[in-house]
């Protein structure tokens, strides 16, 4: 079992997410829910490409002589954007079935990770860490979440779920260069882009970048509710 | 360029910018007749980036936001109209 899932599967002993998750019972799916694992280690398989490409692109500023060298081979690089991919694609799967969970109300359970000692942030952490971040990257991903309160589905989902779904349809998986996998570009189809366009100004507004991150914060937590309320429990 | 984009007192816009290794982009932009002075600020919508600002005089040009593939976020942080554009076309 990974860490992740150490951190974020005893949270159902934790009496103020039981009590949080508890409020969103009624919104549970009746229908099994796939397991995060498929998710989680595809996003692990990029991790290290990605770390790598970070500390390259800071020898590159740096005029670093020779940096290019130590670049990712095509076929690593090829490998790093099918397993994103893959990610996304799972996070727009499960985001599908737990699609009635992903509403403000999901916002009073997230926010319990605004106490960093919370398990719930410790399985954010090493969730950021999980993809590649660094360690100053993943406190800027916190700041961000608490710019916005810890509250990310008001302000994702304010135009509706399909919001949601825009976010993650305009994920890069890296395509143009590693260091953007995980963050937004245009996807090409005019309304799914004209959503996207109104998220990043109402996220930019608050301070705040639109990431895989925020996906991931929602999912998560929605998996987890999904998982506190299932009689057989969910595996993952 | 791009086509030009007009931008009122506080909204916002969004453009991608070129890849990294194809050069910078350019951002440049003026204010309508008659009006002297625009405010806008922007933004590259990835990690660890912060928000620049820019005062200008009916218009400016060449100015460099980089390339790094992402989008990038132009408010108008002014009290008039301001139009906007850059020289990258996707």
């Amino acid at each position: 079992m990974s860490d992740i899932h150490n951190h974020l599967g005893v949270l159902a002993a934790d009496a103020s997410f039981h009590e949080a998750a508890a409020a969103l019972g009624a919104a549970v799916p009746k229908g099994d829910v796939r397991p995060l694992d498929e998710m989680l280690h595809q996003m692990q398989c990029f991790a290290a490409a990605r770390r790598r490409e970070v500390r390259l692109a800071r020898l590159r500023n740096a005029n670093r002589p020779g940096a290019s060298q130590w670049g990712l081979r095509g076929d690593r690089v090829v490998e790093a954007i099918s397993s994103f991919g893959a990610a996304v694609k799972a996070l727009s799967a499960l985001a599908g079935e737990l699609r009635p969970l992903i509403t403000p109300a999901l916002d009073d359970v997230i926010a319990l990770a605004a106490d960093e000692g919370h398990l719930l942030s410790r399985g954010f952490h090493q969730t950021a860490v999980s993809l590649g971040y660094t360690t100053a990257e993943v406190g800027w991903l916190f700041e961000e979440l608490a710019l916005i309160a810890y509250r990310p589905v008001h302000i994702v989902c304010a135009d509706g779920f399909e919001d949601f779904l825009a976010l993650l349809d305009g994920i890069s998986i890296g395509e143009a260069g590693l260091t953007l996998a995980g963050f937004v570009r245009f996807t090409g189809d005019p309304d799914t882009d004209r959503r996207l366009e109104k998220l990043i100004i109402r996220l930019r507004t608050a301070g705040v970048t639109a990431s895989v991150f925020l996906a991931l914060v929602i999912i998560l937590t929605a998996h987890l509710v999904a998982t506190e309320h299932s009689p057989q429990p969910v595996a993952g | 360029m791009s086509a030009f984009r007009s931008i009122a007192p506080g909204d916002s816009t969004v453009f991608t910018t070129r890849v990294v290794g194809q050069g910078p982009t350019i951002l440049s932009g003026f204010t309508p007749a008659g009006v002297t002075f625009g405010r806008l600020t922007w933004h590259i919508e990835l990690c660890c980036h912060d928000t620049h600002e820019l005062d200008f005089t009916f218009s400016f040009t060449g100015v460099d936001i980089g390339a790094a593939g992402a989008l990038v976020t132009i408010g108008n942080v002014g009290n008039t109209e301001i139009f906007v554009g850059t020289d990258y076309i996707v």
